[in-house]
């Protein structure tokens, strides 16, 4: 059986009750063309490639990023310079607000970038980011949901994550790589008003030291409208089902439950998983609405995915929408049994929570556990366990899970 | 007014009232089963999400404790609408709690941004907020209708003309408002496509193969509003209640009884406003075709 970590719960809770969760005040001025509410993205291959967006108040003509390989020679601080593919005002009727977007793509893994946003020659703070590893090295990920109300809690719980993410960078942790966001980050999608304070307070989660933290949204029932994949780079028509990995073992597979779930979409997931699981050591997805709700009713994905992600021994599954803190027992064909599926999440990154149904036969078990509270789920994967933690505002452990690797893999079985 | 009276006495006026009665029973026991046994409602929602971004701000246990009295009267109504006490004031409150709460359901859903799950991108997002109001009105209507037609008593003929072009119009906007959404490739509509294909037939329909499927659903509907309103047409009218009952019991059918029989007779109103309707229509011809003098002829007052 792995074992649990009393070392790494106290050293979650130390660095939160003696650490400050006050509001950082250091938003961007939105105005004229000043670049900001910058957002790092990540989809497809983060090794190698990133979608960098910005927005201005102004349209404004020309716009870039200014980018730096960590390691380049320093007499030429901003070498490389990549022109917006996209850029365009929001649909939407009011506020004016003009979006931008550059793909990277060729990047090094495992590679520092520094960044800066230029609109008409008005710059950002230089920031960075780092691109996902190839080399099988223990990662993390944060996974949170629900940002669409409780906007002051929104913003400590961004100011927890920058904090995460930054203390996760040191020598002797896995590195947290990405906050994945499973969805309802506005409480009206359509509404750019509402999507503009978001992306104001997702500055936040960028570190003290500059370091932009990736975002891999999955679009939530309050996510409906054009919007979304504006301020995500997706393209227009995108139906905002893909697959991120996070280093060569750990493959996370986000799908969308506000597009069909039984037509292309599950084709699709038939069609990746024989692959994935061969290949990947560890296998998650996230999404919105629940299979296995705490709250709420199943969501027709139970019919339509719950088979395919038992038939392929998915290793964590993270949902949300629930609004509490959900860790199901293992599932399978109905069942609880050991080998089954667990899911987590249900989201508490701002709203409001609701008070989880215990009754319900997979979670009135001691191999569950469900509570209430603004938290975020950080999960770990090492070649042996994965360990996965609800960690709560303030920086209170409430919850830690560890499983072993289920499926031996090629790669895991090399020395 | 002697029309109405003359009226009264069909037994086609009986089976009008009567279905209409059995539509909102019907969709009381969807309604109770919502609010009481599967809870998550746009009510509750409302009723918990915090006043900035439209809520009420209630309690959880507040809120779900207002939802049980609310659902448990919702089945009390199903059962004073059926039995139709001796005690007057009994039934229209019945009635009129029912469109309460209807409306109600519907400005939950615009408040706190459900009931339409089409991504459009012709439909403007200040047009889309307004969805829920076409798709709930056949909801709203059952009730209502039956209200306006047990007080005709006291009135004239007329009430009973306006009433029936009232649950006319409705049908016709939800069925307009349902095309649209089908024309716009609503992503629940195509799941319950291909998964009712599925259990009937065992076999699997491609998204592909569903999506003109769902366009030509959608311009069936669209053409059975407008001619629901434009043309006299008993065919339109039977269609339109057939194909409600189709598609109220789609929702079972691609979901399973357990899960969704609540589904169904929530919609109820799709199917029994226009039998209702189409009874009336058929109430209307043997009225004219017995009538001895034109000026008597009830065709007279009726629209087109």
């Amino acid at each position: 059986m792995p074992r649990r970590s009393p070392k790494f719960t106290l050293l979650f809770a130390l660095a939160f009750v003696c650490g400050d969760v006050s509001l950082a005040s250091a938003d961007a001025t939105l105005e004229g063309t000043n670049p900001a509410q910058w957002r790092l993205v990540w989809t497809t291959h983060p090794d190698t490639s990133a979608a960098l967006c910005w927005n201005t108040l102004e349209a404004g003509e020309h716009h870039r990023v200014l980018l730096r390989r960590e390691g380049s020679a320093d007499e030429t601080p901003l070498e490389i310079i990549v022109e917006a593919s996209r850029n365009g005002r929001y649909s939407a009727k009011s506020p004016d607000l003009y979006f931008h977007h550059v793909h990277l793509s060729d990047l090094e893994p495992a590679t520092k970038y520094h960044v800066t946003f230029e609109s008409d020659g008005k710059r950002s703070p230089t920031m960075f980011f780092v691109t996902a590893p190839v080399d099988d090295l223990p990662v993390s990920l944060l996974f949170g949901a629900d940002s669409r109300s409780g906007l002051q809690a929104r913003r400590q719980m961004n100011v927890m994550l920058s904090k995460m993410f930054t203390e996760s960078q040191t020598a002797e942790r896995a590195p947290i790589l990405a906050f994945a966001h499973g969805g309802d980050f506005v409480m009206d999608g359509r509404t750019l008003e509402q999507w503009s304070q978001w992306m104001t307070d997702h500055e936040l989660t960028t570190g003290a030291d500059g370091r932009l933290l990736p975002i891999i949204p999955a679009r939530g029932n309050h996510d409906g409208g054009k919007l979304f994949n504006e301020i995500f780079a997706f393209p227009p028509s995108d139906k905002n089902y893909y697959i991120t990995d996070l280093g060569p073992q750990v493959r996370l597979i986000t799908l969308n439950t506000e597009t069909s779930v039984s037509g292309d979409q599950l084709e699709w997931l038939k069609t990746e998983l024989p692959a994935s699981r061969a290949e990947k050591r560890w296998l998650l997805a996230q999404y919105h609405r629940p299979a296995f709700p705490a709250v709420k009713q199943p969501w027709l994905n139970l019919m339509a995915w719950v088979p395919q992600f038992e038939k392929y021994n998915f290793d964590l599954v993270c949902e949300g929408d629930g609004h509490n803190i959900k860790r199901t027992a293992p599932i399978r064909d109905f069942k609880i049994d050991p080998t089954g599926i667990v899911y987590i999440g249900e989201g508490g990154l701002g709203v409001g929570q609701r008070t989880p149904k215990n009754n319900r036969w997979y979670l009135n078990s001691s191999q569950a556990k469900t509570g209430q509270g603004h938290h975020v789920q950080l999960l770990t994967f090492d070649r042996k366990q994965l360990a996965y933690r609800v960690v709560m505002l303030g920086g209170e452990v409430f919850d830690e899970y560890f499983r072993s690797v289920r499926t031996p893999t090629k790669a895991a079985s090399q020395p | 007014m002697s029309t109405t009276s003359n009226l009264d006495q069909h037994r086609l006026w009986r089976a009008i009232l009567w279905t209409l009665r059995v539509t909102v029973a019907l969709q009381c026991v969807g309604n109770w089963r919502w609010l009481t046994q599967i809870e998550e409602t746009p009510l509750l929602h409302w009723m918990l999400d915090p006043t900035d971004i439209g809520g009420l701000a209630w309690s959880e246990s507040t809120a779900l404790v207002v939802q049980q009295v609310v659902g448990w009267w919702v089945l009390l109504a199903a059962g004073l609408v059926l039995w139709r006490p001796t005690v007057r004031f009994l039934e229209p409150l019945a009635l009129g709690s029912l469109v309460v709460l209807q409306a109600l359901i519907t400005i939950a859903m615009w408040r706190i941004v459900d009931g339409y799950a089409l991504q459009s991108t012709t439909i403007s997002p200040q047009l889309l907020m307004f969805f829920p109001f076409a798709t709930q009105l056949g909801r709203i209507a059952a009730p209502l209708g039956l209200l306006m037609l047990n007080m005709e008593s006291r009135q004239d003929e007329r009430r009973t003309v306006l009433t029936m072009r009232f649950l006319r119009w409705s049908i016709a906007v939800v069925f307009l408002a349902h095309g649209v959404e089908a024309w716009q490739q609503n992503p629940r509509f195509l799941d319950l496509l291909i998964n009712s294909t599925q259990r009937l037939f065992g076999q699997s329909l491609s998204q592909s193969a569903a999506e003109p499927w769902l366009t030509a659903i959608g311009t069936l509907d669209i053409m059975l509003a407008i001619a629901c309103v434009s043309v006299r047409s008993l065919t339109v009218l039977w269609w339109m209640a057939f194909w409600g009952a189709v598609t109220a019991l789609s929702r079972l059918i691609a979901n399973g009884w357990e899960v969704s029989w609540h589904e169904t007779l929530i919609r109820s109103s799709h199917f029994g406003i226009p039998l209702a309707v189409v009874l009336w229509w058929h109430l209307l011809e043997y009225k004219a075709s017995n009538s001895k003098s034109k000026s008597e002829r009830l065709s007279a007052n009726f629209e087109p």
